[in-house]
Parts: C-alpha cells; structure tokens; sequence
C-alpha cells in the first residue's frame, strides 16, 4: 500500500497547493503524513475526547443541590434534593448518572467545576472554536490536539495516531503535518471493488493511486483531493488490519450513539493501532425547550456509554492506559426559560475518567449569588485542564500547544 | 468538447445537478445566454411531468425516508434545476432538521421545502417573514415558546448570527431585544402559525440602538437596514454558485444591486451567474461537490430514471444527511465535506453504480454496446471521459486508465468490455476530478 510519503520516495513530485485555494485543510493536507500503527507504542498512553455538543447545562449535571438559590432560579427544572447524588455536602450527580457515580465513589472519576474562560462567546460556532483551538482572544487554525500530534516528541520518526469518530474532522484535531481521518463506522471504512472480479481490486487500487498522484496543481482542490484520497486508502487498509482483531465481551448500550463511537474506539485499542488520540460526540445539549426528558436522555447515554467503555478497556487489560475528558462548548443561563429549557450560559463542569486519574472534586463551583448578567463566572481557566493532560498525561510540552503555562490540577499524577 | 457544452455543462453543475447527455444536447442547441435566462425563470417552464413522475413512485412523504426520495427524485428530473438548486441552498441556509422537528412531524418539512420552492428566486424580506412564521422553523428553533416575560433567545440568535448579518454584527443586548421582538409568533395545536397577542411583549426594546416597540417583522427590517446584511447573503451565495474566495469588489456590486432591487433574489443571483468570475477559467472545476451534487450529477449523467433506494443513507455517510443537517449552521461545504471516510464513501457509491448489472441497476451500463462502438480497449477510457468528465484530463491521468486497462487484462474480449468498462466508470467516479464542479 503507498502512502503519499512513498510516491514521494519514487520521485513523483506534488508541489503545493495552489495560492488560491483559500481553506487551512488544503494547506494541511498537502504537508500531512499518514502515521502508521506502531506496536511500539503499545505502552503509551491514550486521551480520549468526549464532545457534548450543543452546550450541556453544567448546572444540571453537576448540582448545587443544597443552595436555595437554584430551586430558586430554577423553579420547573431543578432536580429534587432526594433524586441526586451526592457528591459531597454541596454537589451532587444528576440522578441519571449513575454509573458515573460508581466511577466517583471507586476513585475513578475527577470532577473539574466552574471550567471556562474570560469573555465567554455564546455563539456556538465561536465557542466550539475557542474550546478546540485554546484560542478564546483570537482566531486560530489549529486546534489544541492537531498542535501536539503536530509536535508530539514521539521518537524515532514515528507519528502519533489520532482518529475521529464524527461526521467531519473537528478542528480540535487540525494539524499541518498529520494526517488524521475522521469516520463513523470501522466496517465501512475501506476502499471496495467489484466482488464479481476479486482479482481486478488490486488493479483498481494502482489506478486510482495512479489518479490521485496525477493531481498537481491542477485546480485549487485537485491536489487537495488526490492526497486525501491517497491518506485514505491507506489508513483504510491500516485500519482494517486491526478492526477484527478484538473482539470485546462487553454489550454496550443501544441506541446510543455514544456508544457507538466509543466501541469502535475500543476496537481500535484493543487491536493495538497505536491510537494516542481519540475524538468522539455526542449531541443535542442544545435544550433551550422542554430539557426535563432530552437532558435525562442525554446524561443517560454519556454514562451508560462511558460506563461500556470502561469496562472494555478493562476487559482487554488496557484501562490503565486510557483517560477520558469530557467538555462541551459552554454551560447553559443560570435561570431557566419560559420554555422549560435554558438559553446560551457559561462555565461548565469537566469529567476525566480512568483507572489512573485520582478521583474527586476540582476547581470551585460558581457561587450562585454572584453572576455576571445571568451567568456563571468561571473558576478554572479550561486551559489549565489542557495543561494537566498534556503534561502529566501524554508527556507532551503544554507551553508549545498552548503557548503559555497554566497551573496544572492533580487529577492525573505528575 | 466544443467550448459552448463545456460551458453548459459548468452552468448546469452550478445552477442545476449537472446535466443528462439529452438535456446537454438541448441546450446547445437553444445556446448559452437563452439557457441562463431559462434557468433564472422557472415560473415560465412547465414542470408538470416531475410531479407526475414524484406522484407515480408511490412515495409517502409524512415520513422522512418518502420525503427525502420524493426531493432527490425531483433533483433528478425537474426542468426548472436552478429553483431546486436555491431549495437545497435555503435548506442549507435556514436550516430545519428532523431529529428536532420530529419524525411525526414531517409535514411540516415538506411545507418548509414547498415555502423555499415558492421563494426561490423570490425576495429576501419577503422570505425572511415567511421563514419566521413557518412552522417547523417555529419548532426547530423555538421560537413557538418564546413569551412575554418569559422569552426565548434560540430564534433571535440564529436569525442574526447565521441567517442575516453574521457574527460581530449584534451585541449580546440585540438577541435578548431581539427575542422579545418575537414574542407570541407561535404555533396552533393544528400546527399552523398564530400571533399570540396576549403572549406578545409590545413594550419598547432597543435594537441597533434604535428603540421601539418593535415586533418580528420590525426586526427583519432594521436587520435589511444594516450595511452588512446585503453583502452578507451575496457572500454566502458567491461561493454557493462561484467559488470560494469571492472578491471584495465584486460582492460590494452584487451587494449594491440586490439592495437597489429591495432585496430581489433573481437580481442577486442572476448578477452572480452573469459575472464573469462564473465563466472564467478560475472557477472552472474550482468547486468541491456536495454529496448530493455528486450523487445527482452521476446519475444524470448515466441517464438514470429513478433514485436508488439506498441513495439517502449513502448521502448520511458522505455527510449530507437531507433534512437533519448537523447543525443550525447547516453544512460547512468546500473542502469539508472531504475526509478520508467521506471520500471512500463517494468511490463506494460509484462502484455500485457501476457494478450492478441487471433489471434492477439504478443505471444501464452496456459495456458491450460502448466496446462495439469503440473497438480498442484504450478508447473505453476517452468515452467515459468525455461523457464524464467535459473530456478535461490531464494527460498523465488518461495514461492512468489506460495503463488500467492493460492491467491483468485477460484475452477474452467480452468479459474485458464488462470488467474494464465498468472498471473504469468506477475509477473516473471516484477520482479527484469528478468530485470538483
């Protein structure tokens, strides 16, 4: 199988994408390498991301059960003191949450309150960017991720794997010099011939490697497609080497797209791809309307998922080398709605799950009585949850992905 | 191919779904400036046959699945492709998605279709009343449940961040002004749209620095009055129909015509496909093809009469699930829509166009009649690249496939034409240049 780095080698010559293709991708991919699946780093560790996209109400996640002021702000949506779970004499867990309240009480979970930043956007778009690129003053291409695959000090010339189990590659993971491929289903990630001349697919691979290496320069998105094309087939046949190979014993929930996305990302680990980055989501946290019954959906599915998870890891012996944070692009209006839902808010609370994290609670939850226009003032800048991972967890330089340093938290050990 | 088609072929890939050899060949024939003039007046042409032909499938459109099929059909076979074309650019644009909506409400999509349909090439006021009073729009952003003293902002937001001014155009103030603005339009248990008075908030509100007791449609016209809503839309429609990177010069003409036009979409859009950036060599094959032009435009062009039944979960896996966008901003187009399982998924889609044989293939490939026609092997490739492709290929990718040909081929002459024929449909469908439009 060739990889745009072995057409190279062979003297094949792709220049640059044209000056007027506008796009950063464009740019990306004309410098991206497919990494390869390295059994080297069989004993490295693994982030993976968890998206709730759409704005989670933090409030109703992590819940300031005791304070008067939330069934005050919150009339129709608070959830009963005798429903939650508490955490501690202050916070409690939103009563769908079950399984992550077993995680918390074996150690296992840590809790950052009040995450969030100066400024905060409420446009989606703009606040999703800002949690993907760290960026929250100024426009970024790059997202956090994509900076340390970019300059991850792996060793020996070998790349950092990441992949992405959504729809379109989040920017999070944006980088000028890995390739990283972004899918939603393992099964249908590969190149297919036709099945009545199984003989003639290694022939249709050539010609249409062929096809993608005669691209140059041609049209701004010529050459921008030929390289994906040529990532793709590669990482298709890497990925599929590995697909089959663990077979997990854990049922995961149904119907849960979490789930889903998280299976297959065990399947990936188990087979040893040489995964150090995994991005999955889930979405529809937008509940401006009628939140009751979508955000217990929601909430149910994130444990019910993470839960699975978990329990494949362990299952295949390798929970001790994974950590999940979860985030979502802000936290939602202290006081509900007419609606019975909540508008755009502010600072949220952050899970981080693994065997090896040092469970509790982090950060300080916001104080209700001191808001700033109807919303949350953030306690724990979200960067400084970046720079713990970065540094104690993946063993990376957190001033070159963020550009400047933050005071870890001791969720994970140095 | 002569100049004119290739420029055809480029006007119906931009303005339509791309082109049958039939509809090519009419169009010649008709020329160039009387085909434009043609697409941009679609009351004038009779589409009764796709109505016909959507009536005949036997489709049920209360359910998503049926209303997605009846749409791609019309996609397919209409003879007015550049109001459909502006149906798929408002759906995009004010964006409603089922998995909000409900699937037991899928009737009110196809009236959203229907209302985009009606103003396609209609007025941006005009529609922008009509769009704030539909009902899945009501329920998809909320807005049925924003009230008096108990408002909310779902609707205001996205009608000033992504549907007419853009970010930066708004104070976090205007939303919450604009919210109350829109206080009361709801809908009826019958699922129509009411101005509920008593649920209307008539105090003064300050919006833009202008105080008033404004109402929704108020809004809409101190959002007109804005310097930034005219070049917003053309912006948006620029790169919808041209290319990605649209000149500052010429969105501010395009801008200043549509706003002496008060808002007249035919006069944006018809301004768009006269510049002579939409003809010039640069946006030539300069944009990247949505699923759902890729989809359209391969079936076209193989001449297909109906749309496979499993076209609609392709498209979900290309990342183009109709009527369940992935969010309010709908989809990001251009080199987003490229990844490496969106591309793999495109080339899987040509392989089974191009490998289904039989009564039941969404198209009729006849490799035997094309090798008759054409005798030696090599000209397979030449054949599928001018009905494919305009005949633009660089020489080195025409040696490609040919080199394709060579490639384990066998002696038997029939059995090469059905491998390497349909071999080749497969390569040029899925190749870097048929994803470009």
């Amino acid at each position: 199988m060739l990889t745009r780095r072995e057409f190279l080698r062979r003297g094949l010559i792709l220049v640059t994408a044209s000056a007027a293709a506008p796009a950063f991708l464009v740019k990306a991919a004309a410098h991206a390498q497919v990494p390869s699946a390295d059994p080297r780093s069989r004993s490295r560790n693994v982030l993976v991301v968890v998206q709730l996209s759409g704005g989670n109400d933090g409030l109703n996640t992590v819940i300031p059960y005791r304070d008067p002021l939330y069934r005050e702000l919150r009339p129709r949506l608070a959830v009963p003191e005798a429903e939650a779970l508490p955490l501690d004499a202050e916070l409690a867990l939103h009563p769908a949450l079950g399984p992550l309240k077993e995680r918390f009480d074996a150690g296992q979970l840590a809790i950052v309150a009040g995450v969030g930043y100066p400024n905060p956007d409420r446009s989606h778009f703009r606040a999703m960017d800002i949690w993907q690129t760290a960026e929250p003053e100024a426009y970024a291409e790059t997202g956090w991720l994509g900076r340390y695959l970019a300059g991850c000090a792996c060793g020996g010339g070998e790349q950092a794997a990441a992949l992405s189990l959504t729809p379109t590659l989040p920017r999070a993971l944006w980088t000028e010099s890995v390739f990283v491929p972004s899918l939603t289903s393992l099964a249908a990630y590969r190149f297919q011939s036709d099945p009545r001349y199984p003989a003639d697919r290694a022939a249709r691979l050539r010609a249409l490697q062929a096809l993608d290496a005669t691209t140059e320069a041609l049209r701004p998105y010529a050459q921008f497609l030929g390289q994906q094309s040529l990532n793709a087939l590669a990482s298709a046949e890497a990925v599929q080497r590995v697909a089959g190979s663990w077979q997990t014993p854990i049922e995961y929930p149904e119907n849960n797209p979490l789930a889903v996305a998280l299976k297959a990302v065990g399947q990936l680990i188990g087979g040893d791809y040489g995964l150090r980055v995994a991005y999955v989501q889930l979405g529809g946290f937008d509940t401006h309307a009628n939140q009751q019954a979508t955000h217990q959906r929601l909430l149910e599915q994130l444990g019910g998922a993470l839960d699975a998870f978990q329990r494949d890891l362990e299952a295949m012996g390798k929970a001790d080398q994974v950590v999940t944070m979860t985030f979502s692009e802000f936290g939602r209006r202290v006081r509900e709605n007419g609606s019975g839902g909540t508008d755009h808010g502010t600072a949220e609370p952050l899970f981080i799950l693994g065997t090896r994290v040092r469970g509790g609670l982090y950060g300080r939850q916001p104080p209700l009585d001191d808001l700033d226009s109807g919303d949350l003032r953030f306690q724990v800048d979200f960067r400084a949850v970046y720079a713990t991972l970065l540094d104690r967890w993946l063993g990376s330089d957190p001033v070159a992905v963020l550009g400047r340093s933050y005071a870890p938290l001791d969720f994970v050990g140095a | 191919m002569d100049p004119t088609r290739r420029a055809l072929a480029h006007l119906f890939r931009r303005a339509g779904f791309g082109a049958s050899p039939a509809e090519l060949e009419a169009a010649a024939r008709a020329g160039y400036d009387a085909t434009l003039e043609r697409l941009l007046a679609p009351e004038q042409v009779n589409d009764d046959e796709v109505e016909a032909r959507i009536a005949a499938a036997g489709l049920d459109q209360s359910r998503i699945e049926g209303l997605r099929q009846a749409w791609l059909l019309r996609m397919l076979h209409t003879r007015r492709p550049l109001q459909e074309k502006m149906v798929l650019f408002w759906h995009g644009h004010l964006t409603s998605a089922v998995a909000k909506v409900g699937g037991q409400r899928v009737g009110l999509l196809a009236r959203q279709l229907a209302l985009f349909r009606e103003h396609a090439l209609g007025n941006w006021r005009a529609l922008l009343r009509a769009i704030s009073r539909d009902p899945a729009m009501l329920f998809y952003l909320d807005n049925r449940l924003n009230r008096r003293g108990a408002p909310n902002e779902n609707y205001a937001r996205e009608l000033l961040e992504l549907f007419t001014l853009g970010i930066g155009q708004y104070t976090e103030q205007d939303v919450k002004e604009v919210a109350r603005a829109f206080t009361g339009w709801t809908v009826s248990r019958e699922g129509e749209f009411v101005f509920a008075e008593r649920q209307h908030d008539d105090g003064p509100k300050t919006i833009f620095g202008r105080t008033g007791r404004w109402n929704g449609d108020d809004v809409i016209d101190l959002i007109l009055e804005q310097p930034a809503a005219a070049p917003f839309l053309a912006r948006k429609l620029y790169r919808f129909f041209v290319a990605d990177d649209p000149p500052a010069a010429t969105i501010e003409r395009l801008a200043a015509a549509f706003r002496a036009s008060d808002w007249d979409l035919r006069v944006l859009v018809g301004g768009i496909l006269h510049t002579p950036e939409f003809q010039s060599e640069q946006a030539y094959r300069a944009r990247i093809k949505s699923p759902v032009e890729f989809v359209i435009g391969a079936l076209k062009a193989l001449g297909a009469e109906t749309v496979p039944p499993d076209t609609t979960a392709a498209l979900r896996r290309m990342g183009q699930d109709l009527l369940n966008p992935p969010s309010v901003k709908g989809w990001d187009g251009g080199p987003s829509w490229i990844n490496a399982a969106t591309l793999l998924e495109r080339g899987n889609f040509a392989l089974r166009l191009a490998a289904s044989r039989g009564e039941q293939a969404p198209v009729f490939v006849d490799p035997a009649a094309i090798a008759a026609q054409h005798p030696a092997p090599e000209a397979w490739v030449d054949y599928w690249v001018e009905r494919l492709l305009d005949g633009d290929l660089p020489a080195s990718a025409r040696e490609a496939l040919r080199a394709y040909v060579r490639d384990g081929a066998t002696a038997n002459n029939g059995a090469l034409a059905d491998l390497k024929v349909r071999g080749l449909l497969h390569l040029v469908l899925a190749s870097p240049y048929y994803q470009l439009s």
